[in-house]
């Protein structure tokens, strides 16, 4: 008897384990699987998403392009429903997810708010048309400087002042730290010319004394601690150090900034298309964007939102820099796998001398 | 009776399954990964080719390779030169402190690695608690400029890797015959000579098992140059999570962790020809 009530018992937790699982499988509610940066989203955003339409958002987020891709990728298959609706790259990002046919084309007629958006984050080289891809927010790649030392600096080439040796900070991702050279050299950030590339790394080899380290984007702990004085940071992540310590100015360089655009896009063979073209109108209405921007701390693509901003918050030009100090940007754009990986060897002889 | 059989069949079965598809399927795939081309488009193009392999011969993949064996020898002898006197030391103590001795050492795997990682960084930095002892004690005169540098790496190696070279010595001194060391004496052995011609050869199986369980895995811990040496040098484990991530090259990520992994197997079946019987039942 004890036996078999034993058996029973077991059969029971496994069917009990069973259900669990299966039970996920099975709901019928509406549901949009979201993949997003960290931190690029607000709680209460998401909240006020689910209660206004009664979607089940299955939200998760990732720290870089990379790590987007990587996942997407491994997952993916033509023929079967993918397992992101919505996600965010970066510029080129996008254009690699396009060309290899992991996006869905966009139906324009079923958004809206698309007329508030800022004609400066539109119809760029790497979705011409915006065909794929709603821009969702931006960042740009500029100096924070210790304030003392603005007056020295106005331009990216004035990094390689002796002067500066062992008080600078460079992003550790091979591209970030490739446009810095490029744009101190006059080329274009996008250069796919294998001699360029290593005028580049020479460059950046020169620089290297005056480099205590390469940081994650998204890093200001070194600036809070005063281990550097000066750094290529985005301009969300500058605002948040300038807040702490008013020590810090932020400049954008007279060539131009390295613009990081992150965009919402539909991947391919999404099983719940309404419901992503509904969050992406969500996310587009001007009063949304402006709670997005407020609570997450980086710059918006979104006019509307931006007259309804307090005149501080429209004021802040590290967030809402003059139309001219964006004139010379680019973004960075794919580049063949042979290109980055010529990039990556010359990256990885710069870090080891 | 017949029940318990059962449960025993279903646990070892169990285990089995769970092996053979979390560590030996995956396994697979890496080696089967390592001899691809990668695509433009696919990750994998399905072309049979030992390219990746021979790449791993480039002067600069040779160099991170020397360079990181480098960084996880020195580290690993750091751990065995403060390892083996802890455990020494844990093993003579009075039954009742060992168990509060390995406590302590075990505390640590609490907390997830990389927050200790970054902890350190609080510790070493310009104006962390370390520098500022130092500079009240007098001994340095300007902020101590630690972080960011390869002597930050090591102390993040060997703070890791510790726990792992001291357990095995511990489990091989504690079961250590101290009477040895009075018959030693007897016939006349000085201190140094019963430490290295008694103690040290017995506990061989314990030392070369914590070798292995800190050599190696110290290259792959791809984070600590990353977050303490102001990613400024590599080790073999970034070489592989850049070769995934940022060249889009998984065939040739694979065979440079295949190569890892053959290592490894050198050192275990090197152990296992240099080792008797008891002695292997001891690291297992």
């Amino acid at each position: 008897m004890i036996v078999r009530s034993k058996t029973l018992l077991m059969k029971k937790i496994i069917f009990f384990f069973l259900l669990l699982f299966l039970s996920t499988a099975f709901a019928k509610d509406r549901v949009l699987n979201l993949f997003n940066w960290a931190h690029c989203l607000p709680d209460s955003v998401l909240q006020q998403f689910e209660k206004e339409t009664g979607i089940k958002v299955n939200y998760s987020v990732y720290n870089s392009n990379q790590a987007l891709y990587a996942k997407l990728k491994a997952g993916f298959s033509p023929q079967r429903p993918s397992a992101y609706d919505v996600v965010v790259p970066s510029t080129y990002l996008v254009q690699r997810l396009k060309k290899e046919g992991m996006l869905q084309r966009l139906d324009h007629s079923k958004i809206h708010h698309l007329q508030d958006l800022d004609l400066r984050f539109l119809n760029l080289p790497f979705d011409p048309g915006n065909q794929y891809s709603i821009p969702y927010m931006w960042l740009s790649g500029g100096l924070i400087v210790s304030c003392d030392l603005v007056p020295q600096i106005n331009s990216w080439k004035d990094l390689w002042n002796p002067k500066f040796k062992g008080k600078i900070v460079l992003p550790d991702d091979v591209r970030d730290t490739f446009a810095i050279a490029f744009k101190a050299l006059g080329y274009s950030i996008n250069d796919q010319n294998p001699a360029h590339i290593k005028q580049a790394y020479l460059k950046l080899k020169a620089l290297l004394p005056s480099v205590i380290a390469f940081v994650p984007n998204g890093t200001f702990s070194v600036y809070l601690n005063h281990e550097a004085q000066i750094g290529s940071l985005l301009n969300g992540d500058a605002n948040r150090v300038i807040q702490n310590d008013s020590s810090f100015c932020y400049v954008y360089p007279k060539e131009g900034a390295i613009m990081a655009l992150d965009n919402l896009v539909i991947v391919k063979n999404s099983p719940h298309l309404e419901e992503a073209y509904e969050f992406i109108n969500f996310v587009l209405r001007p009063d949304v964007s402006k709670r997005i921007f407020e609570q997450v701390g980086f710059s918006i693509p979104n006019k509307k939102a931006i007259q309804l901003m307090s005149p501080k918050e429209r004021a802040n030009r590290v967030l809402n820099p003059l139309p001219q100090l964006l004139g010379h940007s680019e973004t960075e754009d794919y580049v063949n796998d042979a290109t980055d990986r010529l990039y990556l060897n010359y990256f990885e002889m710069l870090k080891n001398g | 009776m017949m029940n318990n059989h059962l449960f025993k069949r279903f646990s070892v079965g169990l285990l089995f399954l769970w092996i053979g598809l979390f560590a030996l399927l995956p396994f697979v795939l890496v080696c089967l990964a390592s001899v691809l081309e990668s695509g433009d488009t696919n990750i994998f193009v399905w072309h049979f080719t030992f390219t990746n392999y021979l790449q791993l011969f480039h002067p600069i993949y040779f160099k991170i390779f020397v360079r990181s064996l480098y960084l996880s020898v020195v580290s690993c002898s750091f751990c065995f030169m403060l390892g083996y006197p802890f455990a020494y030391i844990c093993s003579r103590m009075p039954k009742a402190v060992k168990p509060v001795l390995i406590f302590f050492l075990m505390l640590p795997f609490w907390t997830s690695t990389l927050m200790r990682v970054y902890s350190i960084i609080v510790l070493i930095r310009g104006e962390g608690w370390l520098s500022h002892l130092l500079m009240w004690l007098g001994l340095i005169h300007q902020p101590l400029h630690l972080l960011f540098t390869q002597t930050a790496v090591l102390i993040g190696l060997v703070y890791i890797s510790l726990p792992f070279m001291i357990l095995p010595l511990y489990a091989n001194l504690e079961k250590f015959d101290w009477r040895l060391l009075d018959a030693a004496r007897d016939l006349g052995a000085g201190k140094l000579r019963i430490l290295f011609r008694v103690v040290v050869p017995i506990t061989k199986p314990g030392i070369i098992a914590g070798v292995m369980l800190v050599l190696l895995p110290a290259m792959t811990l791809f984070y600590v140059p990353d977050v303490l040496g102001g990613a400024k040098s590599l080790l073999l484990g970034n070489l592989i999570k850049d070769q995934f991530f940022e060249a889009h090259n998984w065939p040739f990520g694979a065979s440079i962790s295949m190569i890892l992994t053959i290592l490894m197997g050198a050192l275990l079946l090197f152990y296992w020809k240099n080792s008797s019987e008891e002695n292997r039942q001891e690291l297992i």
